[in-house]
């Protein structure tokens, strides 16, 4: 009882999914993946591609959540409880959006679910919906080929600056740069060739 | 001149990124009302820092696709019931227990070495990124569409159209048969990857490092530890950028 308890302390905390390294959650997936298809077919009728969608979604708005502290304070709720309250969220919504919500929604049996969920539902999630859009424009396409064109060093270096939020100190430690000049000299160079690449001034 | 737009670009680094304060922050508003040079300026640079967030949002989605497509699915049993010689089925279930447990301890074991591998093989796999540059002619939109599915995790389309593609233009066919290779591992199609991945053009090719890596893969996860192990010790001492994977997945096997 007392490790699982520790498992779950560390589990919200943002160190343990550092951001740049996608094993912790990864991991995560792969352990309910398969649970959560299962659960969902049962309970909501989906087609399994659906549910594998879903659940997607619910991992990744996991990984922002954690990312940005907001799942502190449901330290002590297994992992699993927190990741389909979530997906159950998203569930209930495409149902709005296809006008069968009334039809279709049947809140949950288990009591300990649906409260959790209740209390994820005013946790928006819009963030993780934007990025979700699978289209995608001439221009982006544009800049992820000039992106992948750059060496890993500079698109590491360019994620942690500007995906991650890392401060140049943090870069430089993290990549193990001499000091925090050349880190910056360095971010300069890369996203400058970015911008050559993208014809940007 | 270059050092003033660098200048800029660090201020509307900092300012897009929630970094600037105080008066560095009033004066960064100020010049933004005042200059529209600047403010498109800005403007551009947030759509750009928009789209590389998706970047990396679609490369964690590579990664958590790539796990499910490798997860073994959940296997059920489904139970006969109903006969009316209870002692004869009770006879029947004994002895089919006893054979049960004959014959499962050595699958079990095979099972678990099998599973092992997968498991490995979820863990360390994570797609290549596009690298592919196109001429733009008519005979690269096929690939392009291939390259496009791939981007998205649509790997039984990108094996389709690569495949489809190769028919048409056999010649300067490595880095496609790469591609399929590294498709087909995504999509949990081992055979597959390892014939594309084995193919002596592949393995000379520029990418020849990373098919290797992903041979070693491939071997793994059709089972063949041997192969496999023989390929991670060669990467391990070869100096790539897959040298420290390969030494920590040969660890993990041994």
């Amino acid at each position: 009882m007392k490790n699982r308890l520790s498992e779950e302390r560390q589990l919200f905390d943002p160190n343990l999914f550092p951001k740049g390294d996608n094993r912790a959650i990864t991991a995560i997936h792969k352990r309910y993946a398969n649970l959560f298809t299962g659960w969902a077919l049962k309970n909501f009728s989906l087609k399994k591609d659906e549910a594998g969608e879903v659940f997607d979604k619910a991992v990744m708005v996991f990984r922002q959540k954690v990312w940005n502290g907001e799942l502190i304070d449901y330290k002590g709720i297994a992992e699993s409880t927190l990741l389909f309250a979530l997906a159950k969220n998203i569930i209930r919504d495409r149902y709005k959006k296809s006008m069968i919500y009334a039809e279709r929604y049947v809140p949950l049996e288990d009591e300990h679910y649906e409260t959790v969920a209740q209390s994820l539902e005013n946790m928006p999630y819009e963030e993780v919906n934007a990025l979700f859009s699978a289209a995608e424009s001439e221009r982006e396409r544009e800049v992820r080929k000039a992106f992948y064109s750059l060496g890993e060093k500079c698109q590491q270096i360019l994620l942690m600056r500007i995906v991650y939020g890392y401060s140049i100190e943090e870069i430089a430690k993290e990549m193990e740069f001499k000091n925090t000049d050349s880190t910056k000299t360095q971010k300069n160079k890369c996203f400058n060739k970015l911008k050559s690449f993208l014809g940007l001034r | 001149m270059n050092n003033h737009i660098e200048l800029s670009d660090e201020l509307i680094e900092q300012y897009l990124l929630g970094e600037l304060e105080g008066e560095a922050l009033s004066v960064f508003e100020a010049r933004l009302k005042s200059d529209p040079e600047f403010r498109a300026k800005t403007e551009e640079r947030k759509v750009l820092f928009e789209m590389l967030k998706k970047i990396e949002f679609q490369k964690a989605l590579h990664d958590l696709r790539a796990t499910r497509n490798a997860t073994p699915s959940n296997t059920g049993m489904s139970i006969r019931s109903v006969g009316k010689n209870r002692k004869r089925i009770h006879r029947i279930i004994y002895v089919a227990a006893a054979l049960l447990v004959l014959i499962s301890v050595p699958l079990f074991l095979v099972y678990q070495n099998n599973s092992n591998s997968s498991r490995l093989v979820a863990q360390y796999f994570e797609p290549y990124d596009n690298v592919l540059t196109f001429r733009g002619d008519e005979d690269d939109v096929l690939v392009q569409q291939a390259m496009q599915a791939y981007d998205h995790g649509k790997w039984k389309e990108c094996i389709e159209r690569s495949e489809k593609a190769l028919r048409q233009h056999p010649e300067n066919s490595a880095e496609l048969m790469f591609y399929i290779g590294v498709a087909a591992l995504a999509e949990g199609k081992g055979r597959k990857a390892v014939f594309y991945l084995s193919n002596p053009q592949t393995t000379q090719s520029k990418l020849d490092f990373a098919a290797e890596w992903y041979l070693a893969l491939a071997y793994l996860d059709v089972h063949e530890k041997g192969k496999a192990i023989e390929k991670l010790r060669k990467i391990k001492n070869s100096g790539s950028s897959y040298a420290l994977r390969a030494k920590e997945l040969l660890q993990k096997l041994n």
